[in-house]
């Protein structure tokens, strides 16, 4: 199963890159926080998809990297939203 | 034989996820503003993680690991909703105007009259 | 520090199996440091939240298992709905046509408005997009989804989640 999980990530990975241009061209400040936090559901998949190829050893990583990005995403989100346009 | 069996169910399951999650990222790219890009990134996170998640947990089979994958997929969901809420409820307040087909008409009218009733308070 | 509150004791529940599920393991010393931190961390937590979960004042656990039922029964919307949005962003034509609603419910309370949200969020076609007082606006990504929201079944859904007995 090892070389079908490296396809997938590698496939992720490729996805990964189209939404960076979302994030850089984006005309809203809104735009770039919603493409980076489509980038962090991807790192996610991608990280748990490592840790099945390296004997489980990143489960713990994803299960923080989930919660900073929840909390991160949400708080730009609201100090955008109390400052207006940016 | 069973072995044949589960891991294609769990390649079944990775490919459509990875399928759902190309959907997200291509909508994020094509819809025309914030609000129709949500949709596709929303809908398409918790359908997407969530099938790559159970497939990875029909590998795993029952172990502490699988515990850690649901509590994952748990947060996973909870985590998109509130995210699309959010950065929804902070474009409406910075003022974004959401796009329609005839704009050039609509963009001179004020902004709150582009929210089209269909309900009556 | 209230132990008379019965959501600090769920608190230090949950954070205890978190532990378990973390650490991985179920030596004595282990335990015994796990139940520790359950409680350290939900007397700190209690002070902070204290203001914020009077919402989750008649939360019992008939309620809890009706949303469980409806969760499995928006399965099938959850799907329903990204096939509806990868036809629509597949399309070279791109047929959308987008609409923002003023959907007014009669429910009372917070929780129950948040979870219809959330089941309008998962539905095909919706967006909650903002809470003003009863009203919410719902982006619809095109017309018809709207009609289908008129019907009211989810608020019926979300009703009988949160019925009394």
């Amino acid at each position: 199963m090892t070389p079908f999980f490296i396809g997938m990530s590698v496939v992720l990975l490729i996805g990964v890159f189209v939404a960076l241009y979302r994030a850089f061209k984006g005309p809203d400040v809104l735009d770039r926080v919603l493409a980076v936090s489509l980038i962090g559901t991807n790192t996610l998949v991608i990280l748990m998809l490592i840790g099945y190829i390296y004997k489980h050893t990143f489960l713990d990583v994803a299960l923080a990297y989930a919660l900073l990005s929840f909390i991160s995403i949400v708080v730009i989100a609201r100090y955008v939203e109390s400052k207006g346009k940016l | 034989m069973f072995e044949v069996i589960s891991n294609s169910v769990v390649v079944l399951f990775l490919s459509v996820g990875v399928f759902f999650l190309w959907v997200g990222i291509v909508g994020i790219i094509r819809f025309p503003d914030i609000y129709s890009r949500l949709h596709a990134a929303t809908k398409c996170d918790i359908l997407g993680a969530g099938l790559v998640l159970i497939g990875l947990i029909i590998y795993e089979g029952f172990s502490f690991d699988a515990l850690k994958l649901l509590a994952i997929a748990a947060l996973l969901l909870s985590s998109s909703l509130v995210i699309g809420h959010a950065i929804a409820r902070a474009a409406r307040r910075t003022d974004l105007v959401f796009w329609h087909e005839n704009r050039e008409e609509k963009i001179m009218l004020e902004k709150e009259k582009l929210f089209r009733e269909i309900f009556k308070v | 520090m209230d132990w008379t509150d019965k959501r600090v004791r769920i608190l230090a529940l949950i954070i205890f199996v978190f532990w378990i599920i973390l650490t991985e393991s179920f030596a004595f010393l282990n335990l015994l440091l796990g139940v520790l931190i359950a409680l350290i961390v939900s007397c700190l937590s209690y002070s902070l939240l204290r203001d914020h979960w009077s919402c989750m004042e008649d939360v019992n656990f008939r309620k809890f298992w009706r949303f469980c039922i409806c969760t499995m029964r928006i399965v099938k919307d959850v799907f329903q709905a990204n096939t509806d949005v990868g036809e629509r962003v597949m399309d070279p034509k791109m047929p959308i046509s987008p609409a923002v609603i003023k959907f007014k419910s009669n429910l009372p309370g917070l929780l129950p408005k948040v979870v219809l949200a959330c089941f309008i969020t998962l539905r095909p076609g919706t967006l909650a997009v903002d809470f003003e007082g009863d009203v919410i606006y719902v982006h619809c990504i095109a017309d018809e989804f709207a009609k289908e929201l008129m019907e009211r079944k989810l608020e019926n859904l979300v009703e009988w989640i949160f019925k009394e007995n």
